[in-house]
């Protein structure tokens, strides 16, 4: 099946329009550690079947051949996959944040896998009027071997409410990941995603933002740091019909080896959406030469009082700065290393959680002790 | 009669007279191999050409249409004729043995004023065959060949030409590259021989009057080692309520150290289909400048693509995009680096109104073997109104590690501080939008010749006309 679909083909030979997948969605059995804040519920529906008035276990044949993604919820792998997905009748884990409330501990969702399979986990987070909630996922394996992993993350974030999603991803250089992100943003809400892409083999990733309400935000922020064979498929869109609803997407890596990516990021302002911004931006070090970077950064605009800019710098590091470094009397090997880092790191600072730092910095040979 | 005159007439009317076409010799309409053997009969194609057509033919049946780009469903070529024979047997040098409607046409589009005073030679082509070609007697004596592409075929030069005619653009290239290679008609064939600096311009004027006919002229320029030329490319048609078609085909070859500047000013009607395909190759230390107006056409997709395949080969492309009612115009660019030192600069402007969709497209390619290349895009984008729509798709594949890629966009609206601050200086408001979008346009009417850049502003102004309320 086609996933990370461009909203708006182009050129075929490019071959950037979407990403060709196999996803099996007969999930073997997992149990995912979780830590839930006190006053969020949780609760399992069916995928397709995600209204509470549906019972998951009074489906029927036929109920099974509807088409239903859910309620208007759009992801970043687009519409073919929801399509399949949609009839999967796969599990739909949904948290409920309550209203008004602000969450001082975040939800954690530890994802480690410790052997070969096909796993799946899809979960939908709704966060009440009012509140503010955050969302951590830790993604990584050991002695997975080939793991096939997909994850779905949802959101419905309603009035006045925001949510931040952290997602770190340590897994093996064998493991194949599938990342989909989609929901929607109500007046006054806000979005923000912090992803870092530290691991896996093949990777796809998908994130998906209706800003459908007045003055409603979306902000991403990635990193990956990509190296030997790894090859990561990405798709971001900023999907602006509220008035005055604002997106900033921001991309940063490093390709090193034999390693290459596709980031596909779209700002599409639809009539009605009034007085909206929406910037992106990307920032790519390749470091050897038989790496491949495609980018394919998209406005698209059917409003006229808008502001929609995007920019991208691809290549090698600024001179003036390697030379800088060196003549502190750093070796050009250790220059590279440091701006490669720092391509990453950006991210990293973002990311506040105590616990999920000292992994991060465990994986990386980092400790901050 | 109304004629050009170059500053003061904005009336679209310059551009939209016709004639009868009832003295003019058709083939009849769709596209079968009877269809193109005629034109073969017709042109006296040589063997190897009469089998390249047909090959065509049958790449151009097997390639599915675009599904990307806007909609060409009211295309429809079983009802497009694809060759059409003006009323004059051969091409004319002398300006007076032109028949009188074409000569009339011409004069009224300026053609013979500004072969005067200020180009160093002219071709005109109306519908399907070139009709005048002139150069100057100083230009040919420096060695310079500019003819239409039939007499190349034929001549000193056909060897030549069979080397290099659509290997550019191969008929395999998209499915209207293949259809140009089955019914191509008519253009130009320009060679500058090595070391030869033409200071003033060559320029072809395509004019298209058949109502639901097609043109498909061939441009093919050899620019040698450390020669330079400037090729101005102009266009206009009557409009019809039926769809017209243009699939031209222009292939630019560049020399080492040499420089090509490539300046259209495209004002189709706007019921053409406007599915023309330009590619230049540059070999090391040369350039290649497209200098681009889109103004007309009802539909059209038109990215001229620079292929630096030579140390230090550069491309430079300027261009504007002016999408009105009815039009929805896929333009922009492709540059394939693929040596080393090789650089790109793509600065392009679109601006939409009354319903007008712009798309801007675009694909910078680094290859393995561009160490050291740089390449830098910036696309801006002026919605005048709120009916309007606007794209931006541009697309990067950097496989070097040496290399430098910048891409930069914008999109925006008219600020309502400058229209009021140029109001209070006198304009109106109307006048006062028109200014900012020619002032919005100048990074290509600065690249012009006088003339030309003059044409250009009046063209906006007259795009710009009744964009109040």
């Amino acid at each position: 099946m086609k996933i990370n679909t461009l909203p708006v083909k182009t050129w075929n030979k490019l071959r950037m329009n979407d990403c060709e997948a196999e996803i099996d969605f007969d999930f073997e059995e997992y149990e995912y550690k979780e830590e839930i804040p006190e006053g969020v519920c949780k609760k399992t529906l069916t995928v397709g079947y995600d209204s509470d008035e549906v019972n998951p276990e009074n489906l029927t044949p036929e109920m099974g051949s509807r088409p239903s993604f859910g309620k208007g919820l759009r992801t970043g792998f687009g519409g073919e996959f929801a399509g399949e997905l949609g009839k999967s009748g796969a599990p739909l884990i949904v948290y409920e944040f309550g209203e008004d409330v602000k969450y001082e501990k975040p939800l954690y969702q530890d994802f480690t896998y410790t052997s070969k399979g096909n796993f799946g986990n899809i979960s939908e987070f709704r966060v009440g009027p009012g509140t503010s909630a955050t969302v951590i996922q830790f993604v990584t394996s050991k002695d997975a071997g080939e793991a096939e992993i997909f994850i779905q993350s949802r959101y419905r974030i309603e009035k006045g409410a925001s949510l931040t999603l952290i997602q770190v991803q340590t897994l093996e250089k064998s493991c194949r990941f599938y990342n989909d992100i989609g929901g929607n943003v109500k007046e006054d809400g806000s979005f923000k995603l912090i992803q870092l892409i530290l691991g896996g083999k093949s990777c796809a990733y998908g994130a998906f933002s209706s800003l459908e309400g007045a003055r409603s935000r979306f902000e991403s922020n990635l990193a990956y740091d990509l190296d030997g064979e790894d090859n990561l498929d990405m798709n971001y869109v900023a999907d602006h019909t509220g008035p005055r609803s604002e997106s900033n997407i921001k991309a940063s890596g490093v390709l090193k080896g034999n390693a290459k990516k596709l980031f596909r990021g779209t700002i599409d302002f639809h009539k009605g959406c009034a007085a909206s911004k929406g910037a992106e931006a990307e920032d790519v070090l390749i470091i050897d030469d038989s790496c491949e970077n495609k980018t394919i950064p998209l406005i698209l605009c059917d409003e006229e009082d808008v502001e929609g800019s995007h920019g991208a710098t691809i290549g090698k590091p600024d001179e003036k700065q390697v030379f800088y470094l060196q003549s502190r009397g750093i070796d050009e090997g250790e220059v590279y290393r440091m701006i490669a880092r720092s391509k990453v790191a950006f991210v990293e600072r973002m990311i506040e959680d105590e616990r999920t730092r000292r992994r991060i910095s465990a994986y990386t040979g980092e400790d901050e002790e | 009669m109304k004629e050009k005159t170059q500053v003061e007439d904005i009336d679209r009317s310059i551009y939209d007279f016709r004639y009868a076409d009832e003295d003019a010799y058709k083939v009849e309409e769709g596209l079968t191999e009877k269809i193109v053997g005629k034109i073969s009969d017709e042109k006296n194609d040589p063997d190897w050409m009469r089998e390249f057509r047909l090959k065509s033919l049958g790449i151009y049946n097997e390639i599915p249409v675009p599904d990307w780009g806007p909609s060409i469903d009211g295309l429809d070529m079983e009802h497009i004729v694809t060759y059409v024979r003006p009323n004059t047997k051969r091409m004319q040098t002398n300006w007076d043995d032109v028949p009188e409607d074409i000569k009339d046409t011409f004069e009224r589009l300026g053609i013979p004023e500004a072969e005067r005073k200020s180009l160093a030679g002219v071709g005109a082509q109306y519908d399907s065959e070139l009709v005048y070609h002139n150069v100057r007697k100083e230009v040919s004596e420096r060695g310079v060949v500019y003819t239409d592409i039939e007499s190349a075929l034929r001549g000193e030069y056909a060897e030549l030409i069979k080397e290099k005619f659509m290997t550019l653009v191969p008929p395999t290239d998209h499915k209207f590259a293949a259809l140009h290679g089955a019914v191509w008609s008519g253009g130009s064939f320009v060679y500058v021989p090595k070391g030869v600096h033409l200071d003033i311009p060559l320029q072809s004027y395509f004019r298209l009057n058949a109502k639901g006919a097609g043109q498909f002229e061939h441009t093919l320029i050899i620019v040698e080692d450390d020669a330079y030329l400037h090729f101005i490319e102009g266009c206009s048609a009557p409009k019809y309520n039926v769809a017209n078609l243009h699939a031209g085909c222009v292939e630019l070859f560049v020399g080492k150290n040499a420089t090509l500047r490539y300046s259209t000013i495209e004002n189709w009607s706007k019921n053409m289909y406007n599915l023309n395909t330009k590619r230049a190759i540059v070999d090391e230390g040369g350039k290649i400048e497209w200098i681009s107006g889109s103004f007309g056409s009802h539909v059209s997709y038109l990215y001229p693509m620079s292929v630096l395949n030579g140390k230090g080969a550069r491309s430079e492309f300027t261009g504007v995009t002016f999408a009105g009612n009815g039009q929805n115009l896929d333009t922009g660019t492709k540059i394939v680096h693929n040596a080393p030192e090789t650089s790109s600069y793509v600065n392009t402007r679109s601006i939409s109104k009354d319903g007008g969709i712009n798309t801007f497209r675009s694909a910078v390619v680094i290859g393995a073997k561009a160490k050291g290349s740089k390449s830098a895009v910036s696309c801006e984008s002026l919605m005048v109104d709120d009916i309007s729509r606007s794209d931006t798709i541009p697309a990067m594949d950097v496989r070097c590690a040496d290399a430098d890629v910048g891409h930069e966009a914008k999109i925006g609206r008219i600020s309502d501080e400058t229209v009021f601050y140029l109001m209070s200086r006198g304009l109106s408001e109307e006048e006062a939008r028109a200014l900012i979008v020619r002032g919005f346009a100048d990074n290509v009417s600065k690249e012009l010749p006088l003339e030309y850049a003059v044409e250009m502003n009046n063209l906006i102004t007259l795009e710009m006309k009744g964009s109040i309320g």
